[in-house]
């Protein structure tokens, strides 16, 4: 298959993953567009050293990794209460929609995605690979280099430690 | 995420009856995790930008053609060298024989620098003589001295 046709292939059937993935990390549109462009780039470039069957674990390690720069480059510059703060905004409905995204406008998916952006890695990244995007075992321990057990079991405490937030938030409002 | 072994084991088993849907009235918060479960799947998809596909299939267009560019035009300008290189013996100058009325226009020109140059030396010889101390150049020893002591002597006898 000739690289242009393969790079298509792979951009039509990854890109929107991707850019999904960059979205929940980030909570922004305009960030998760340049990280997915900049991954799809660099995908061009890598694409004729990757072994078929190996791309989508290296497409979401690039995308992750260039978002955690971006999230550790948030860090170094604003206080955490204004990241917080600026976070939660961007989350809202006005900046997280888009089509095909027929939950955004809830409550609850903005109390989700808010949440979920809050979470520490690897467990945001797990439950957005896992839960969200519903990605193999297989795939996600390749991708985060550990074992599926490792993949299991971190993943459910990822999940019980959101919904633990969830009811400490929830209560904190009723309260 | 460090926890002991035994804790790994028993999280192990429960993430597993939760993905087989092997849930027990008895645990409810694994009932409360799969529902989350549920609920974060239904978060729904987001559909790349056509924006973003197309700027990196331009991107991947523009490097894929920037080798073929550069070939080509390495490719014109080796061929203007070798079209260059081969046809310079053909533009060098042909030696010219000169004819008899050249040569004599040449030494009729070098006749003329000649004795207006001897002429300028006399003028000069004239205006700075009184100023001047005319060292002993020890003009006897020269081989050409014939010709260079005419624009030294005196000058009733020179030119």
């Amino acid at each position: 298959m000739g690289m242009k046709r393969r790079f298509e292939q792979l951009v039509d059937q990854h890109g929107s993953r991707l850019y999904q993935l960059a979205r929940l990390m980030l909570g922004r549109d305009d960030e998760a567009e340049d990280v997915a462009q900049e991954t799809l780039v660099k995908l061009w470039r890598s694409i004729e050293g990757l072994h078929a069957g190996r791309e989508l674990p290296w497409l979401i390690t690039c995308t992750r990794n260039a978002c955690l720069d971006i999230l550790r480059g948030r860090t170094r510059t604003r206080g955490l209460l204004q990241l917080v703060a600026s976070e939660n905004e961007a989350l809202g409905p006005g900046n997280v929609t888009g089509p095909g995204d027929e939950f955004a406008s809830g409550e609850r998916a903005r109390e989700l995605r808010a949440a979920l952006a809050d979470m520490p890695e690897p467990a945001r990244s797990l439950l957005i690979l896992r839960d969200i995007q519903e990605l193999d075992v297989a795939t996600v321990a390749a991708t985060l280099e550990l074992s599926e057990n490792q993949v299991k079991v971190y993943t459910f405490r990822a999940r019980r430690q959101l919904r633990c937030r969830l009811e400490e938030e929830s209560d904190a409002q009723v309260a | 995420m460090h926890k002991s072994p035994d804790s790994f084991e028993r999280d192990l088993e429960r993430a597993i009856a939760l993905e087989n849907n092997r849930i027990t009235p008895r645990d409810p918060e694994l009932a409360a995790d799969r529902a989350l479960k549920h609920e974060l799947a239904g978060l729904g998809a987001a559909e790349l930008p056509e924006g973003v596909k197309a700027r990196a299939r331009r991107t991947a267009l523009a490097e894929q053609r920037g080798p073929w560019l550069l070939g080509i035009a390495a490719a014109l300008v080796g061929a203007v060298v070798v079209t260059l290189v081969l046809q310079s013996p053909a533009r060098s100058p042909s030696i010219v024989t000169p004819t008899a009325r050249d040569l004599a226009e040449l030494q009729l020109a070098f006749d003329t620098i000649n004795r207006t140059g001897k002429r300028a030396g006399v003028l000069a010889g004239r205006e700075v003589r009184e100023s001047l101390v005319i060292p002993d150049l020890g003009l006897a020893e020269l081989p050409y001295a014939g010709y260079v002591r005419p624009y030294f002597e005196r000058p009733d006898r020179s030119g």
